[in-house]
């Protein structure tokens, strides 16, 4: 073994302040050249990243503008269903006395908040008047229509088309009544639709997010190979697989960014394109409803896209890159 | 610098790559691995850098034991080793003077400081005039250059060549060994895996030979130790 010169310099250190101990580049500006070098890689490729950013972006609108779509028959639903009621027809026989004493019994129930009475001579008198059949009608020896009771429905109780079908069901039950009719039977149809919509939401979510983490990853993946000499080399000399797949992380989340940005963007176009067809299809159901506004929705879409991408590039990368041995 | 005590490599087929090989190379040593094809010369160079783990024995290189490392701790270790291969392995969609500032990056180094390594680095090789230029535009020789730059940017302790001069005529590969002669004489160990044995003779340096993984000969230095 040879004796050691420790007071002659490496041939490569240069003269002045260069050392072992060379001040090192902080790690925020390692990230920060790294991201940039992302960007100036994603900018080269442009068509390809503009294919890309165009999946994403249609992929993630898909379950956006399905949720948008829930929630506008929302809204509107919320604007009509102030029509649900429960109409009581009671007995015949039943007494001005026997009505008062079925309203009475319907305020104790859970979901009745006002009762409007109708008795048989008034209802007579409107359906003369709604038929044009005054004549006709006058001619009968009784009236035939029985007292009802229209009970309108405590909006605080929970979805007002379930709460009006509970009712209907306890009153029911009480002497005196007739039948019972759940008025606005259709919100109930709406109001199953509406959960339909939101369970299809959740479910294209689940399979977009599926698809795009594939799509991503795949994206990812072909990065990686195509720069594999250059990840083969890295590791050689001493990178670490987090230093390598730092510039795939950068291009997976700037990919996924911008693809949920667009996603945000054609949202808006298409909620503005729609807004006065949805006014008018709420208008017919006598809602002055409107599609809700999506700023929370839109602005969850960019940074869902990022985490997706980041997501994709972390698995995909990892992987490929483990596979790249020196 | 380098120890190896009993070292043995068996790959996954049951061929036996080295055979408890016992070598041990101080600072400022130089020494020639040789022997044929198959003998074992590459397997103890990546065994040495940390790519791949010895079936048996002890390992120490730079005070480490490479067998208590974990696959974290890998990347540093190479780090502070340089290392030189045959065919180069520069990167083509980068300048000269981005391939041999690459060590340097991975490091952290800051920016002006890595400059003026790189520039150093190539001055020393003779190609501080091609920093610009492209590996690709560079002959055999000067991308060897460029490769040994890249080695030697980081001023590591040891120097790993993998037939350094196996693609290049003598009066080329008299330069490179003069390059390494040059870290040598500085307290760089080297160790150098080649199998023209008119270089190794004609330089005199301490030669290991490798045959089947056994070492067969390990004939000390002719020349003065720096």
């Amino acid at each position: 073994m040879s004796p050691a010169q420790p007071e002659r310099r490496h041939p490569n250190q240069p003269t002045g302040s260069a050392s072992r101990k060379a001040k090192r580049v902080s790690p925020l500006a390692v990230h920060w050249r790294e991201a940039t070098r992302a960007a100036q890689r994603l900018w080269r490729a442009r068509a390809g990243t503009a294919a890309t950013v165009l999946l994403i972006g249609i992929a993630l609108l898909l379950p956006a503008l399905v949720v948008s779509l829930q929630r506008a028959l929302q809204a509107g639903l919320q604007g009509v269903e102030a029509q649900a009621s429960v109409s009581v027809y009671l007995t015949l026989e039943s007494s001005n006395d026997d009505a008062i004493q079925v309203s009475e019994q319907i305020l104790t129930l859970d979901g009745a908040e006002s009762i409007e009475r109708i008795d048989p001579d008034a209802a007579l008198a409107a359906l003369a008047a709604s038929l044009g059949l005054a004549d006709s009608l006058a001619a009968l020896s009784s009236n035939p229509l029985p007292t009802t009771l229209l009970v309108s429905i405590d909006a605080d109780a929970g979805a007002l088309s379930e709460t009006a079908t509970a009712l209907a069901a306890s009153i029911r039950g009480l002497d005196g009544v007739d039948s019972v009719a759940v008025e606005g039977a259709w919100l109930q149809r709406l109001e199953a639709l509406s959960s339909l919509l939101a369970r299809a939401a959740r479910l294209l979510g689940l399979l977009v997010g599926v698809g795009l983490l594939t799509a991503l990853g795949n994206t990812i993946r072909l990065a990686v190979e195509e720069r594999r000499d250059e990840i083969r080399v890295s590791k050689l000399i001493g990178a670490s697989d987090a230093y390598v797949a730092r510039p795939f992380l950068y291009t997976g989340t700037f990919l996924g960014l911008a693809g949920g940005l667009l996603a945000a963007l054609l949202l808006l176009i298409v909620v503005a394109v729609l807004t006065s067809t949805a006014q008018t299809l709420f208008g017919l159901y006598g809602s002055s409803a409107t599609l809700p506004p999506l700023a929370t929705l839109g602005l969850a879409l960019t940074p869902l896209g990022g985490a997706l991408g980041w997501t994709a590039a972390y698995v995909a990368s990892h992987r490929a890159i483990r596979r790249c041995e020196p | 610098m380098i120890t190896l005590d009993r070292v043995s490599k068996r790959y996954s087929g049951g061929q036996d790559a080295l055979a408890n090989l016992s070598v041990s190379l101080g600072r400022g040593e130089f020494a020639f691995v040789t022997g044929h094809s198959g003998a074992g010369k590459s397997t103890l160079l990546r065994l040495v850098l940390g790519l791949e783990k010895a079936s048996g024995g002890r390992l120490v290189v730079n005070g480490r034991e490479l067998g208590a490392l974990s696959a974290r701790d890998l990347p540093a270790h190479r780090r502070e080793i340089g290392t030189v291969f045959q065919d180069h392995q520069l990167l083509n969609d980068r300048s000269v003077f981005d391939n041999v500032a690459l060590p340097l990056e991975i490091s952290g180094l800051d920016p002006r400081e890595s400059q003026r390594r790189v520039r150093a680095a190539l001055d020393k090789v003779g190609l501080l005039a091609k920093e610009k230029a492209n590996p690709m535009a560079l002959s055999g020789g000067e991308q060897q250059r460029v490769g040994i730059a890249r080695a030697v940017v980081n001023t590591p302790r040891i120097i790993l060549a993998d037939e350094p001069t196996g693609n290049l005529d003598p009066e080329l590969s008299a330069e490179i060994m003069a390059l390494f002669a040059q870290f040598r004489s500085v307290g760089v160990c080297l160790l150098v895996a080649s199998h023209d044995r008119t270089l190794i003779d004609e330089l005199g340096y301490r030669t290991l030979t490798l045959e089947q993984g056994r070492l067969v000969d390990d004939s000390s230095s002719r020349r003065d130790k720096p």
